[in-house]
């Protein structure tokens, strides 16, 4: 237990200094989401009760990227796992210690977003607390698994952003975070259905502001419990700690 | 003995990648409370020897045990008892060293006081610098500091000293004796014989997979060398003749590495003034000296180590 939490303090800390880090998954999605709707709110769809889920989506998305991938691949060139392999430290506790820290990342994402979106705009979390709370968690845990997988994919630094940006980029213009899906071509609306982040954006959506639901929120919470154990799965089997 | 009252055992070790054998059959033991040294070149061996000892590879045969354990059987108790300088200590680069000693304390039950470690390894003054900010040989102590947190009773050091300078090595090996002093069982590898001369009770001279020779520093002399090596480097161009140089009075062996000839005789007078006398060829950087393991791996393996 004691492992657990210094893994967790130890990453805490990593994230806390290295401020790219912080603009990638805070201060840079909470901008889009206000220029955004400050662009497009003219139109009754694109307020902020649209962008402040959608971009929390996207902000829990690049926890994943910038957060879980990346690092990751760092760490292991840095031969830190490595070196934690030497001492008593079981792999299940740094396993812990690292996904309790990110889902404390993606909490901490969602109260800047509330925090901002209620100082800012107004906004007031609509729906249940305990389901906000609930897609939040399985919101990061969708993209933390999927970190994992593009770690294990990602053989050195350098291929780390090859590997992620084109998922990352691919997830925010396929799915309906950006534009609503009605608005994509007919062709490609059928790969909105295939993207994990068009989930947790319907469930943040349904959660904060009631915008009108893509799919039953029951739907969104099972599709991302989907995702978690697909992921999850991949990642035992692609990432390597060395 | 058995295997159990040894610190460290290896007997019949084996490791292959591909086709390459890395360890090629190793043996030996290392009683407690020893220093012993690995001593050979790179890709000797040594660094795949010493990551099996620590669990982080498996042998492809043979048996290794820590403290009497295997690591299949306890793993975790053997990381428990041993600390461990691996060629690359991974470390968070924007930790403090403070930081740093403070996070692998906490994955052993029980840890000697943070401010003891500091002070042990000399970063007083370093406590609070970030480990990306360190110069090399402030980075190697802390990588020192980190494998002593737990008291170990059996330290691991893989190539402690390579890329330090003078004054930080000399500082390395106060610490490592110093470690001897009380008692604890260090287990390093080096490719600087001079290391192995000052720091270890016993070497291992490792080539290619193999122990060719395992002793005291001084017994391998000893046995290798009871001669001078007197030492010059040939004119450019010059050839040397192995065979004249190994007639004159006194010279029992004569090695050519590259320009550089090193006589081993029993009688320097006597093989200096024919040497002298007969110095059709001008000696430059000459240097007569006592034989060193240096001499001992020339002479086993035919090659010198760098």
């Amino acid at each position: 237990m004691k492992a657990v939490w210094a893994i967790y303090r130890a990453n805490f800390r990593e994230y806390a200094r290295n401020p790219a880090v912080l603009a990638f998954t805070v201060i840079m999605p909470l901008l889009l989401a206000i220029f955004l709707s400050l662009i497009m709110g003219n139109q009754d769809l694109f307020t902020i009760d649209y962008y402040l889920p959608n971009m929390l989506g996207i902000s829990l998305m690049w926890l994943g990227v910038f957060a879980t991938a990346q690092p990751l691949v760092e760490q292991r060139e840095q031969k830190i796992f490595r070196r934690m392999a030497v001492t008593p430290l079981s792999r299940q506790s740094m396993l812990w210690g690292q996904v309790l820290f990110r889902v404390t990342v993606g909490l901490f994402q969602a109260a800047v977003f509330l925090i901002a979106g209620r100082i800012g705009f107004g906004v007031r979390v609509q729906g249940s607390w305990l389901l906000l709370l609930g897609a939040t968690v399985m919101g990061a845990l969708v993209f933390v698994t999927l970190g994992y997988v593009l770690a294990g994919l990602a053989r050195s630094q350098e291929a780390a952003p090859v590997i992620a940006q084109p998922v990352q980029m691919g997830m925010m213009f396929l799915s309906s975070t950006l534009l609503p899906a009605a608005m994509l071509p007919s062709g490609v609306r059928a790969v909105v259905r295939a993207i994990p982040l068009t989930y947790v954006a319907d469930a943040l959506r349904q959660t904060i502001s009631r915008v009108p639901p893509m799919l039953p929120l029951w739907v969104d919470f099972a599709a991302m419990a989907g995702w978690i154990l697909l992921f999850f799965v991949l990642s035992v089997r692609l990432f390597k700690w060395e | 003995m058995d295997s159990l009252n040894w610190a460290v055992w290896v007997k019949d070790l084996t490791k292959r990648y591909g086709d390459v054998r890395a360890v090629d059959g190793i043996s030996f033991g290392v009683s407690r409370g020893e220093v012993f040294g690995m001593l050979g070149p790179n890709g000797a061996g040594k660094t795949t020897t010493i990551e099996i000892l620590l669990g982080l590879r498996t042998a492809d045969s043979g048996d290794v045990r820590v403290l009497g354990m295997t690591h299949a059987e306890n793993h975790r108790t053997i990381a428990c008892a041993i600390g461990a300088q691996l060629q690359t200590t991974g470390m968070y680069p924007t930790h403090t060293v403070r930081e740093t000693i403070q996070l692998f304390s906490d994955f052993y039950p029980e840890a000697a006081p943070l401010d003891e470690l500091i002070d042990m390894v000399g970063l007083r003054e370093k406590a609070g610098a970030l480990v990306k900010n360190l110069s090399g040989g402030q980075r190697q102590r802390l990588a020192i500091a980190i494998a002593l947190v737990n008291r170990p009773h059996v330290v691991f050091l893989d190539e402690p000293t390579t890329g330090l300078d003078p004054q930080a090595r000399r500082a390395l090996w106060d610490m490592i004796l110093s470690l001897k002093a009380s008692g604890t069982t260090v287990l390093l590898t080096t490719h600087y014989m001079e290391e192995a001369e000052q720091l270890c009770d016993r070497v291992a001279i490792v080539d290619r997979g193999k122990i060719v020779e395992m002793d005291s520093p001084a017994a391998l002399i000893n046995k290798h060398f009871k001669h001078i090596a007197i030492e010059f480097e040939a004119p450019p161009g010059a050839e040397v003749d192995a065979h004249d140089l190994r007639s004159l009075p006194g010279v029992a062996n004569v090695v050519v590495d590259g320009g550089k000839v090193t006589l081993y005789s029993s009688d320097v007078p006597a093989t200096m003034a024919s040497l002298l006398g007969a110095a059709s060829h001008s000696l430059r950087h000459m240097v007569v000296r006592q034989a060193t393991l240096e001499d001992v791996f020339l002479k086993i393996t035919g090659r010198s180590m760098r």
